[in-house]
């Protein structure tokens, strides 16, 4: 882990910082610590500007993108199907005709592979989307009713923290009756806990900043309070979280298919796909497993890779001064 | 009653402690009974040392905190009856200063939505009407125009304080609590906002109440001074009274304690009532200022009666059961 100290050396180095316009009539002295920072919204030219100077981001998003265009158009320019059967052609190694072998039944791994980067993308997506989404809306709500509805919630979310993550997702998975939206949902659930107490620690340390009270002294309502100034100041809190666990989400879904529980077997999915391969590596035909494992791979190291970033660019502790 | 156009009656606010394991429930009385009226048009202080209630009573007159009794009537309406919706409504004429503009600016809006969202909530006009205003109200305070963009950090300490002016004032109220508005500025830019504030006073005709610990501010800037130790009032009167004549101990205690800027002056022993220890019970039958009370210290009185508030000299209020005599004997020395 290199120290936010190097980052920000190696970022300033390779001229990050965005130079704010000097505006005229601008003598005042800038406070040092409140010098203008990536991200702070100032410029609309940030995100091109952050692309071309950090290097990290820029990676972790050309994997990322090249993913998705995989996914997106892959399946209307490889035209072999991922689930059909070819049992004459079982098991060819990797060659022009199959660029990533073939399995036990014939299927065109690469096909597979294909369709695989989509589902994988797709449901991790939407398990971060809708777990940030009820999680951070619990936890909104806990911090800004307090007393009984707050104390409730919390240990609700406790309890849901008594278990491994991945133990109750599959105890749900399973509940619901294996299959990959199960598994969405085990994760959503399992994950909830995450963002509502981060958001509820968050929205208390927010609701006692003294302009919270400044708004109450010019006559906004609570609801306007919320809206207007709790809600703004907690949303990069809960888009760093939803960063980081986009790539948990993507793995625990593959470890999900991989012990069966997820995604079923004819499903072009990265863990079940790994499983369905895993006796031939035995035998030679190493390409059914280790394709969809380096896939996996490459996945969540560019979205880790991005989160990590995301949590420097986005600062929810440094965006303003305390 | 007459022509007060906000009037304080025996306010008290009570913080309580919650009780946890083995430790009971402690109630602390940061103002007991404070009564003052501000006329329309005058500027009305709250002087005293740190911990002595400015802030907390500053923030209970406004209901920002809500006292545990008390009445408080603006303009003939009872604040502490309104329930929260009318209170909302009502905050359009009753605004407030905050010692740390840059905590009081919401950092993520720039100086044009900061201005623009008390007549927002307040419904006055539409985007082009409330850009207007606001930039009206910026060269008031003496800002530019093109600062309307810009966001809290991008100004220095001084400029900040006067956005928080603006903010105060985009809605024209009537009455304006300072608090401390001048504290966490630099020397040099003190004077500046002070003028500016009296400036902005004469010119829209506001009634200020204003919280500070400096006397030669308040001596500067009120029309009348109220002097508050341990939450409670322990003197109030017009300027000219109060610092010409100081009748409570405490007062005279802190006109002493001031730094004098006079080398010749200085040589005086100076006689200062010691706070020995922060956390000194004040006793709950005499006079709180009892065990520091160079007068009243070895007397029975005050360490068994608690003087009441009474009208020693025309307008001159004071808590004391020997008025006048510190500053009598000091002068005699």
């Amino acid at each position: 882990m290199v120290g936010r100290g190097d980052r920000w050396d190696h970022r300033a180095m390779s001229g990050a910082l965005p130079d704010a316009p000097q505006r005229p009539g601008s003598q005042e002295p800038r406070d040092e610590a409140r010098a203008p920072r990536v991200g702070d919204g100032r410029g609309r030219a940030w995100p091109r500007r952050l692309l071309r100077t950090d290097r990290q981001i820029a990676a972790a998003l050309s994997i990322l993108g090249a993913l998705v265009i995989m996914a997106v158009l892959g399946p209307t320019l490889w035209r072999h199907s991922p689930t059909a059967t070819y049992l004459a052609d079982s098991l060819a190694a990797p060659s022009t005709a199959h660029p990533m072998g073939t399995d036990s039944n014939g299927r065109d791994i690469f096909a597979r592979f294909i369709r695989g980067a989509g589902i994988s993308i797709s449901a991790g997506a939407t398990v971060v989307f809708v777990g940030a989404l009820l999680g951070g809306a619990l936890g909104l709500v806990a911090g800004l009713a307090r007393g009984i509805v707050d104390s409730v919630a919390m240990r609700v979310m406790d309890a849901l923290l008594a278990f491994p993550a991945l133990i109750l997702a599959m105890a749900i998975t399973i509940g619901l009756g294996v299959g990959i939206v199960s598994a969405c949902a085990g994760l959503v659930l399992s994950t909830i806990p995450w963002y509502a107490r981060l958001i509820r620690s968050e929205v208390l340390r927010v609701s006692q900043l003294p302009f919270i009270e400044a708004a109450r002294a010019v006559g906004a309502a609570p609801g306007r309070i919320a809206r207007r100034h709790v809600v703004p100041h907690v949303m990069p809190t809960l888009l760093v979280q939803a960063a980081g666990a986009f790539g948990y989400s993507i793995v625990a879904l593959a470890a999900l298919g991989f012990i069966g529980v997820g995604a079923q077997i004819p499903t072009p999915e990265w863990g079940a796909m790994i499983t369905d391969g895993l006796p031939y590596t035995l035998t030679g035909q190493w390409w059914i497993s280790v394709c969809p494992g380096l896939g996996l791979m490459l996945l969540v190291v560019a979205a880790n890779l991005l989160a990590d970033r995301v949590r420097d660019v986005l600062d929810p502790r440094g965006g303003y001064a305390r | 009653m007459s022509g007060a156009l906000l009037s304080v009656e025996h306010l008290t606010k009570e913080f309580h402690t919650n009780a946890s394991f083995g430790r009971r429930a402690e109630v602390v009385r940061a103002l007991d009974d404070v009564s003052f009226e501000v006329r329309r048009g005058e500027t009305f202080g709250l002087v005293g040392e740190s911990g002595s209630g400015k802030s907390t009573l500053a923030r209970c007159v406004l209901r920002l905190i809500e006292p545990t009794a008390g009445r408080i009537t603006f303009d003939g309406i009872d604040l502490r009856a309104l329930d929260a919706k009318r209170m909302r409504r009502l905050r359009r004429r009753l605004q407030f200063v905050f010692q740390d503009a840059s905590g009081a600016l919401d950092p993520r809006m720039n100086v044009g939505e900061l201005l623009a969202e008390p007549l927002e909530i307040h419904g006055v006009g539409d985007r082009n009407e409330r850009r207007r205003r606001g930039r009206e109200t910026l060269e008031l305070v003496g800002l530019t125009n093109e600062m309307m963009d810009r966001r809290p950090h991008e100004f220095s300490g001084g400029q900040r304080q006067r956005v928080g002016i603006a903010r105060a004032l985009v809605l024209r109220p009537e009455v304006v609590v300072l608090d401390e508005p001048i504290s966490a500025l630099d020397v040099s830019v003190q004077a500046q906002v002070l003028n500016l504030l009296r400036d902005l006073q004469r010119e829209l005709g506001l009634t200020y109440v204003f919280i500070g610990h400096d006397l030669a501010v308040a001596e500067y800037f009120c029309d009348r001074v109220a002097v508050l130790y341990l939450g409670h009032q322990v003197e109030s009167a017009s300027r000219e009274q109060l610092f010409s004549r100081p009748l409570h101990p405490y007062t005279v205690g802190l006109f002493e304690a001031a730094p004098v800027p006079d080398p010749s002056r200085r040589s005086r022993q100076r006689r200062t009532i010691v706070r020995d220890d922060a956390d000194m019970p004040s006793p709950l039958t005499g006079c709180p200022l009892q065990p520091r009370c160079p007068v009243g210290r070895h007397r029975k009185l005050c360490a068994t009666t608690r003087p009441p508030l009474e009208e020693h000299e025309p307008r001159h209020v004071a808590a004391c059961h020997f008025p006048g005599a510190l500053i009598d004997e000091h002068a005699a020395a």
